[in-house]
């Protein structure tokens, strides 16, 4: 899956992988490509800009760790950021049924 | 080139990459050692597995995109909070420069400056107040603009930034003059209420607006990479979209009050060209590294892409 698809999901992607524990950057990404299958294949520099802005506006929070033999930034998720998973992912939901019932024709169930 | 070696030539490119594409110096380091970190790990990772050292860099260099791209998306990606700061510096210096502005209109009583850096400091201080507050107003529009489109584009961000270090080189002119007449002349410093705290006063509400000045009118030349690739926009053309947007203001708030105005208005803001959409990038490589060859033992990160170092 290319890039470009994934513009506009790739917070609400990030938020879901950190919400699950802290974890690095490199993690992140690896996580990123297990849980899809390897279907989102990113370039892995493109992640690290998403996660700085994430917590520039207060949905993630980071620190240095020196638990691993290097010094690496760990990513967790914050209240804020829990709830914009949160609607992130009704948002989802709502557009995936309807995205779904109209490639299948099924008008009424878009409406709903 | 092995593993680590590699790593270092990508984080050396990275960080002029980052400088070029404006992100600020305090976010660099955390920047580059995320990567470094990121890339040892997966070299590791590989190496792990049983690749030789020097492809499992190369792989992971190149997974990690090209340094170029990488500090673009930062740029981007960090443009509109950056761009929250340059909103307020400038309106702090708008706000500065309008009351410097009321109180330069008054004279102060028996003001007299014994020394020849008057001579210096008053046409500063005349010019400069009247400049910056022409300026700043124009940054203020062009700040509160970027706002309002969420996602300021990065060459913009920079051109903006590049205001931030005038700063203190401004403050520092203003100043001198005054603080070497102090030490010089201690008694004569004391004798005119215009001498030091007016001064400082106004350096600093110039300074605040010489920034101003630097983000709105530094119509640099872009770098050459940027040429090279094309991703710079003629800096002309910004200026004519903040002057244009300007007169649009004008002229939707003169509407109702002075119809007469319309047709002059209309007659300028006709006169601005239409956007010109930037070139496509043409190869994307800094200009060391295509002159770099694969043969090169010296040779930057971006010359292993090439199918000729990779095969």
């Amino acid at each position: 899956m290319k890039a470009e698809q994934l513009k506009g999901h790739l917070d609400a992607l990030i938020l879901a992988v950190v919400a699950d524990g802290p974890a690095h950057g490199y993690a992140i990404i690896q996580e990123l490509q297990t849980r899809s299958g390897g279907a989102f294949d990113l370039p892995e520099g493109t992640v690290y800009p998403a996660l700085h802005r994430l917590e520039r506006s207060g949905l993630l929070a980071s620190s240095w760790s020196d638990e691993a033999a290097r010094k690496r930034r760990v990513y967790r998720l914050t209240g804020p950021g829990r709830e914009a998973l949160g609607l992130q992912r009704r948002q989802w939901d709502e557009f995936s049924r309807a995205v779904e019932a109209v490639l299948e024709g099924d008008g009424c169930a878009a409406q709903l | 080139m092995r593993g680590p070696a590699l790593i270092r030539a990508y984080r050396v490119e990275l960080r002029g990459a980052l400088v070029d594409a404006g992100v600020p110096r305090r976010l660099r380091p955390r920047i580059l050692a995320e990567v470094d970190d990121h890339l040892r790990e997966a070299v590791a990772e590989r190496a792990a597995v049983g690749e030789p050292a020097t492809i499992a860099g190369v792989r992971a260099v190149v997974r990690f995109g090209e340094p170029r791209v990488v500090a673009k998306r930062f740029a981007d990606e960090l443009s509109p909070s950056l761009a929250w700061g340059a909103t307020v510096w400038t309106v702090l210096a708008f706000a500065t420069a309008c009351l410097v502005w009321a109180a330069a209109l008054v004279p102060p009583p028996g003001h007299s400056v014994p020394w020849a850096g008057a001579v210096l400091q008053e046409p500063l201080r005349f010019i400069g107040i009247q400049v910056c507050f022409v300026v700043a107003l124009l940054t203020a529009i062009r700040a509160l603009r970027q706002r309002r489109h969420g996602v300021v584009v990065a060459e913009r961000m920079r051109f903006i930034r590049r205001g931030d270090w005038v700063l203190g080189v401004v403050v520092a002119a203003l100043l001198a003059p005054d603080v070497a007449g102090a030490l010089l002349h201690p008694a004569a410093a004391g004798a005119s209420p215009y001498s030091m705290a007016l001064t400082i006063w106004l350096a600093v509400a110039v300074a605040f607006t010489a920034a101003a000045l630097v983000r709105l009118a530094l119509w640099l030349p872009a770098p050459p990479v940027e040429r090279a690739t094309g991703s710079a926009q003629p800096d002309a053309e910004w200026a004519l979209d903040d002057i244009t947007a300007a007169a649009r203001l004008v002229w939707s708030w003169s509407r109702a009050r002075a119809p007469w105005a319309d047709p002059l208005i209309e007659r300028f803001v006709a006169r601005a060209p239409p956007s010109r959409a930037p070139p496509a990038s043409s190869h994307g490589f800094r200009r060391g590294s295509i002159r770099t060859g694969c043969a090169s033992p010296r040779r930057s990160w971006s010359a292993w892409r090439s199918p000729a170092c990779t095969a």
